[in-house]
């Protein structure tokens, strides 16, 4: 199914990255969850998934992008399909709606919409490349995005909504937006984000409080505002080289929420310091170094976009994820790539990577 | 077309790729000035969340009466709180811990309500509530250890006890002026807790023990108090009295042996206790102390040379003149055309109010002033025990008219308390010496080491020995022939004064009609004390004589004390006496208040 010659622009380099970022995630895993039998029970868990996600990954990275736009249809309509079914049938958890169930798993849509919207939208812009400096395109082009991101936004899963509409905003710039559309849009979306922080009922309180922490966490330090501080400080106390592993004391003594998923940059930051968190960021740069390159060497406009579509997905997560962390950006539950706990994250993460890999290898219309 | 279109859309790309990289440095570079440049706060702010100094508190110490009983100790009790802000559902932990601990699921509700990151339920509960508190383990609720603070015999003593708050801190009486020796210094541990506010147990760095507090050993005696209380709540009860007090001295130290108060209460549950019980009223309260003052009077003539055998005055049923005003004598059979010639031994003996006024008009002003304040009626007793009255002035003597004079004299316009009253009496009991009077005895340290003690202290001589030799004589005729008849004790000498003085009106002018104050007070045995007692009743209903009201009390009393300390009688016995029940009585009541140190 591979040909051999497309094994020539075989990344080697991203696959390494990635298998050394979810291993390392692994170790931090065991760490976050105290180690021992809970941790290593974690660790397991989360191997198993990514044993799933290599497997992902080399299926999607055997997809020939040429073949995105006669599947996209298809992909768009299972995937609200999928995500409706979330709505009316999937499982609770922590107040949030945003699981289904499938035998003994339970995998969360919304890390694969991410991943049909990356395909779909490409697709999309493609098609409408001619006319997509019209500012009915551009809208055109956001509701291809709405319509999911709804759906999502209603589990609720605020965070999620807003890495699909960074998707878009990524993927649309580079396949020719107006710069001046793009900087409307920004200004609606503060018009929307006001109007529905003073409407009842749109954002839960919770996502709320959660906002005026990340703007003054000493508001209330012992509640919303508690969790930001509590990792600044991890962060702070772990100083160039770390507690060590597994000697966090802001993470052995509980003081860190959600310490291995969302906050588990908190635990690198404070038990390995800078050197380790450092190394970690360094990690995803050259990754998405490589996939900018994929991007920009990549021939055919549907591959580049949905690249760069990745690439857009990928840095948005780490950036919001660490940001948060580092108090810079407001809590807003987005795991970090490869790295937090999680299957369906995980899953989603390889097959992005795969996806992008498998543009890579056929990055050259002609390989003669 | 299609490779303009790519050249564009790797230029946009290369935007992106800036972009990216912009925010990347941001990221990057707070990551360094966090962990980096400013890592000094973070490691700050990190010890101090999770490094907790935890007090330890020292325990309280023990109040004991003079032979080592137990008045006032510990017994250790919990505490139940809730960490409001980590309750998730509080329909379901709210009554579960109200059944558990037996208190209202409202001021359970009230504390969760709270909201806070700390709350109590409940205080100073039983071992027993606790235990099933923590085996319920309840999410975000804790138990605490703490000591009750208790008083194992109840009201005995209550009023010189005093009370602690919830936390310990004495709010009256000895637990307060002796504060700062009950408390003892708290200790404390430096540990790491997690974030439930758990202490670690290996992470402990060093602590500080924590110094118990001293006991504090009282005068008293809880034998004669119990006696004193006993006694004094029967007149109280039987003459409805406003109120009542009585003080038992030692008369050659001034170590207060008893001090009873009515009404009185239960220092382990002061709920629906009316503030007035709490009061002290042996220190606390002033009253006029009447014919009762006529002894002073008396001894400051006999000190100042006037023989005790002269006729003084010539007391009549029609009184004496004096300026405008007229002073006259409450008569009793067989006196109702008066006293007749009265010397210093009938002024005592028959309570003669003329006779009185006449030794201070022959005194003057000066000198019966200067007897007062020698007596120390002008001076706070200074026992230690908090609340003593400020003196009501007698103002310049060279003021007074003559008519005060007089009235001071029998004790009228003077203003006194129980406590000053019974040092005053002290005086003439042990020979002339004004002693301190004392409450307690000795602190000491939890091992037994006397850490401070506490010895009688001298304030003046104020009378010479024969002068209080003669004076006892004095009342000793009160009581074997005079008014106060009703205190005599089978086999013992007693000396003692009776007084019915009327109470100052509370509008400032005159006095309040039908109010008055019932008192006796003495010493016994007579020709060597060994206690002076003095009994004060407030307001009595139905008989306002001293001698009715206040003189069985004193008999009481003193009688009870002289089986108990075991005095020699030094008169015949009139009638057989059965000296084994009287014995069975003592332990009967040492049994009481739960004691069998008597050493």
């Amino acid at each position: 199914m591979v040909e051999r010659r497309l094994f020539k622009n075989f990344d080697f380099g991203l696959v390494l990255l990635m298998l050394g970022i979810v291993v390392y995630g692994l170790a931090m895993i065991y760490s976050a969850s105290r180690g021992g039998a809970s941790g290593a029970s974690y660790v397991h868990r989360q191997l198993t998934w990514a044993l799933g996600g290599l497997v992902a990954f080399v299926l999607a990275a055997s997809i020939d992008h040429k073949s995105y736009p006669r599947i996209s249809a298809a992909l768009y309509v299972l995937n609200l399909v999928l995500l409706t079914a979330v709505l009316v049938i999937g499982q609770e958890s922590k107040g949030a709606q945003r699981w289904l169930g499938f035998g003994g798993l339970t995998i969360q849509p919304s890390e694969f919409a991410k991943l049909v919207i990356i395909i779909t939208l490409a697709v999309f812009l493609v098609r409408h490349q001619d006319r997509l400096s019209e500012i009915g395109t551009f809208l055109l082009s956001f509701a291809h995005v709405a319509a999911p991101m709804l759906l999502i936004f209603k589990q609720p899963d605020l965070g999620t909504a807003l890495v699909m509409t960074a998707i878009w905003f990524g993927m649309s710039f580079v396949a020719g937006a107006r710069a001046r559309h793009l900087a409307g849009f920004v200004v609606v979306l503060m018009i929307v984000g006001a109007i529905g922080w003073y409407t009842p009922h749109v954002l839960k309180s919770y996502q709320k409080e959660r906002l005026v922490s990340f703007i003054d966490p000493t508001v209330d330090p012992a509640g919303s505002g508690y969790h930001v501080l509590q990792s600044r400080i991890a962060v702070g106390s772990g100083r160039a080289t770390g507690k060590g592993w597994l000697h966090g004391t802001q993470v052995r003594l509980g003081f860190i929420p959600e310490r291995h998923t969302d906050f588990i940059f908190t635990v690198v930051a404070e038990e390995l310091g800078f050197v380790g968190a450092g190394l970690l960021v360094l990690m995803y740069f050259l990754l998405l170094w490589k996939g900018i390159l994929i991007a920009s060497e990549t021939e055919d406009a549907v591959g580049r976009l949905a690249a760069a579509g990745v690439v857009c997905m990928f840095f948005f997560h780490i950036f919001v994820n660490i940001g948060m962390t580092l108090g810079i950006m407001p809590v807003t539950g987005v795991p970090l790539p490869l790295f937090s706990y999680g299957g369906s994250s995980l899953l989603a993460n390889m097959m992005a990577l795969g996806l992008l890999v498998g543009i890579g290898m056929r990055r050259h219309k002609i390989n003669f | 077309m299609v490779l303009r279109h790519l050249r564009f859309l790797k230029r946009r790309t290369v935007w992106l790729l800036v972009t990216f990289a912009v925010l990347y440095v941001l990221i990057a570079g707070r990551l360094f000035y966090i962990q980096v440049l400013n890592n000094e706060r973070y490691c700050e702010l990190a010890e101090r969340l999770r490094v907790r100094q935890l007090e330890i508190p020292a325990s309280r110490g023990s109040v004991y009466d003079r032979v080592g009983r137990e008045l006032a100790t510990n017994v250790p009790a919990f505490a139940v709180y809730v960490q409001p802000k980590k309750i998730k559902d509080r329909e379901r932990v709210a009554p579960q811990l109200a059944s558990l601990t037996g208190l209202e699921e409202s001021a359970v509700v009230r504390a969760i309500n709270t909201g806070g990151t700390f709350a109590y339920v409940g205080r100073q509960l039983p071992v027993g509530v606790s235990d099933k508190v923590q085996e319920a383990n309840l999410p975000a609720v804790g138990v605490l250890r703490e000591t009750k603070r208790v008083y194992p015999s109840r009201s005995l003593c209550a009023h010189v006890l005093g009370f602690t708050d919830i936390d310990g801190r004495g709010l009256e009486g000895i637990e307060r002026v002796a504060n700062k020796q009950l408390a003892g210094r708290n200790g404390h541990i430096v540990a790491e807790i997690d974030s439930n506010g758990r202490v670690i147990p290996e992470t402990r760095r060093g602590s500080v023990q924590p110094v118990d507090g001293n006991d504090v050993v009282l005068t008293i005696d809880a034998y004669l108090q119990h006696a004193a209380e006993d006694a004094l709540a029967k007149s109280f009860e039987s003459h409805s009295a406003a109120g009542a007090t009585a003080v038992v001295l030692d008369p050659h130290t001034g170590e207060i042996l008893a001090l009873a108060n009515c009404p009185t209460f239960d220092p382990n549950d002061r709920r629906g206790v009316q503030p007035g019980a709490w009061r002290n009223r042996a220190v606390t309260d002033l009253y006029e102390p009447g014919s009762t003052l006529k002894l002073l009077t008396v001894a400051a003539g006999l000190e100042e040379g006037i023989p005790p055998t002269e006729v003084i005055a010539t007391c009549t049923n029609g009184g004496i003149p004096i300026g405008r005003r007229r002073i006259r004598c409450s008569l009793h059979h067989p006196y109702m055309a008066g006293h007749g010639g009265v010397d210093m031994f009938k002024i005592i003996r028959h309570s003669c109010n003329i006779g009185a006024a006449s030794i201070a008009l022959r005194l003057g002003p000066d000198k019966l002033y200067a007897y007062e304040k020698a007596f120390g009626l002008q001076d706070q007793p200074g026992s230690g025990m908090p609340g003593e009255a400020p003196v009501l002035p007698l103002g310049s003597p060279e003021a007074w008219p003559a008519i005060r004079l007089a009235n001071i004299g029998f004790g009228q316009g003077v203003a006194v308390s129980a406590l000053q009253m019974a040092s005053a009496y002290a005086v003439i009991a042990n020979g002339g010496n004004l002693m301190s009077p004392q409450i307690i005895r000795e602190v000491r340290a939890k091992d037994g080491t006397v850490v401070r003690s506490f010895s009688p202290k001298l304030v003046r001589r104020v009378v010479s020995e024969e002068t209080a030799r003669k004076a006892t004589e004095m009342l000793i005729g009160c009581v074997n022939e005079g008014t106060g008849k009703t205190s005599k004790i089978d086999g013992y000498s007693v000396a003692g004064k009776t007084g019915s003085a009327q109470k100052a009106s509370t509008t400032g002018r005159g006095y309040a009609a039908g109010k008055f104050v019932a008192s006796f007070m003495g010493f016994v045995p007579a020709r060597n004390p060994r206690l002076v007692i003095c009994v004060v009743v407030d307001e009595p209903k139905g008989t306002h004589w001293g001698a009715t009201v206040a003189a069985p009390v004193y008999k009481e009393i003193a009688q009870k004390a002289m089986w108990y300390l075991k005095v020699p009688p030094d008169e015949p016995l009139k009638e057989d006496q059965t000296s084994g029940s009287n014995r069975m009585n003592v332990r009967k009541v040492n049994h009481r208040i739960g004691a069998g140190n008597t050493g």
